[in-house]
């Protein structure tokens, strides 16, 4: 612990520079939109919600070839994300290993599942974009 | 600039400091991120200097790292190093917050904590002055940049509404169709109360207005002291209505309202800076 010097001596040149140099950059994140994590655009729920259905959709294959939404609920945390994933599967270069990692967590899970299917405008004109099996193990 | 670097106490900013801390401090040691571990690298999406790693640490390094908070938190509670404590505590959260907004979606629940923490990792937080009620130039300004921040994170959310949906997020069925998806999901801890809200479009016209209008009206905090407990009640209303309708965790943002804006309730100051405040704040308010 240590006394200041003198009791009103404001913050030296460095400090304020940093401060001020910090509230530019929060500043100017907030107001032009630009994602730095953790400095942000503080788009929270910005975008009206319409009650359309999700653009994507990705669901399992039973032995019988019946078809149900991957339960992402229920596997581990580090799964949580994926329905923010499913539209890299739009790209050129789809993430092919995600579809795999998806289908072996849902196995691990007791769940009879032969292959996972990722959809397109599911509710609409459904368009299969990917498709990744696997024997069960 | 000159608002900026004003006077505070020293007192309070220590209350500030170590309010901040204990927040932080709570998310580190009851955060879910040891659950992050053992994650598949394909589904790693690093966010800014998490690009470094390449996959979700192991759980060793996880639990480290909240060890590493949590003794930070200690220290400064305890007054021993608090500016080491303080850093220690704010890199811990920024590291283990940043974990788990690389699951996938980009994640706001810590940010506005650690953002507003981070001037008083500029603070003189181990001086220990003889008069520590007298407000001086040397402790103001890690307080009202957090007041700046505060005000700005929920200013821009407002602004970020209207600047993509206009009046619509208030006017249109968009605060029912939130409610409704929330309501069909399990992360809540009822859907009575979104369903309430939503099948009543009146009450979440209301509703809708009422976020906007605070969120715009938040820098209303820079400019009246008075206002300030006012707005960090709003804030917890808010954020525990968000909660109990939709399920997500903005405590963190909550408490941070809470600590920086009613730092100065029950706190004694000199009478003549007690007088000095009042016309200010008379000034401000007319």
């Amino acid at each position: 612990m240590r006394r200041p010097a003198t009791p009103d001596t404001p913050p030296g040149t460095v400090r304020r520079t940093l401060v001020v140099a910090f509230l530019l950059a929060f500043l100017v994140t907030g107001a032009a939109d630009v994602e730095a994590w953790p400095l942000s655009g503080w788009k929270l729920f910005s975008r009206l919600r319409t009650g359309a259905p999700p653009a994507w959709a990705a669901v399992m294959v039973d032995h019988e070839g019946h078809e149900r939404a991957v339960p992402f609920a229920e596997l581990p945390r580090g799964y949580r994300g994926a329905l923010h994933l499913l539209p890299e599967f739009g790209r050129p270069t789809p993430p092919l290993g995600v579809c795999k990692t998806w289908l072996t967590a849902v196995r691990r899970e007791a769940y009879d599942a032969t292959a996972i299917r990722i959809y397109r405008d599911p509710s609409r004109r459904r368009r299969l974009v990917h498709q990744c099996e696997g024997s069960a193990p | 600039m000159r608002w900026l670097f004003g006077g505070e106490s020293h007192r309070r900013m220590i209350r500030v400091a170590t309010g901040l801390t204990l927040v932080m401090g709570g998310r580190i040691a009851f955060g879910p991120y040891r659950h992050f571990a053992g994650q598949p690298p394909e589904l790693f999406r690093p966010r800014s200097f998490l690009h470094l790693l390449d996959k979700m640490p192991p759980a060793e390094v996880i639990a480290a790292a909240q060890v590493v908070g949590v003794i930070g938190a200690l220290l400064v509670v305890g007054g021993r190093l608090p500016r080491t404590g303080f850093a220690m505590t704010w890199c811990s959260l920024l590291l283990l917050a940043g974990l788990r907004t690389s699951l996938g979606k980009l994640l706001h629940n810590d940010t506005l904590l650690l953002l507003v923490a981070v001037p008083f990792l500029l603070a003189p937080l181990h001086e220990r002055p003889e008069d520590d009620i007298t407000p001086s130039r040397r402790y103001g300004f890690p307080i009202r940049a957090a007041l700046v921040v505060i005000a700005g994170s929920y200013f821009f959310a407002g602004v970020q509404k209207l600047r993509f949906s206009g009046l619509a997020w208030v006017t249109g069925d968009n605060m029912r169709h939130i409610l409704y998806d929330a309501a069909a999901g399990t992360k809540a801890p009822t859907s009575a109360v979104s369903l309430f809200i939503a099948d009543r479009p009146w009450l979440s016209h209301v509703g809708a207005a009422a976020i906007l209008g605070l969120e715009l009206a938040f820098p209303l905090i820079l400019l009246s002291r008075r206002l300030r407990p006012v707005f960090a009640a709003s804030a917890v209303l808010m954020h525990a209505a968000t909660w109990l309708t939709l399920g997500l965790d903005y405590w963190a943002s909550a408490a941070c309202c809470v600590v920086v804006l009613c730092s100065e309730v029950g706190m004694r100051q000199p009478r003549e800076e007690a007088l000095h405040e009042e016309q200010l704040t008379r000034v401000a308010d007319e």
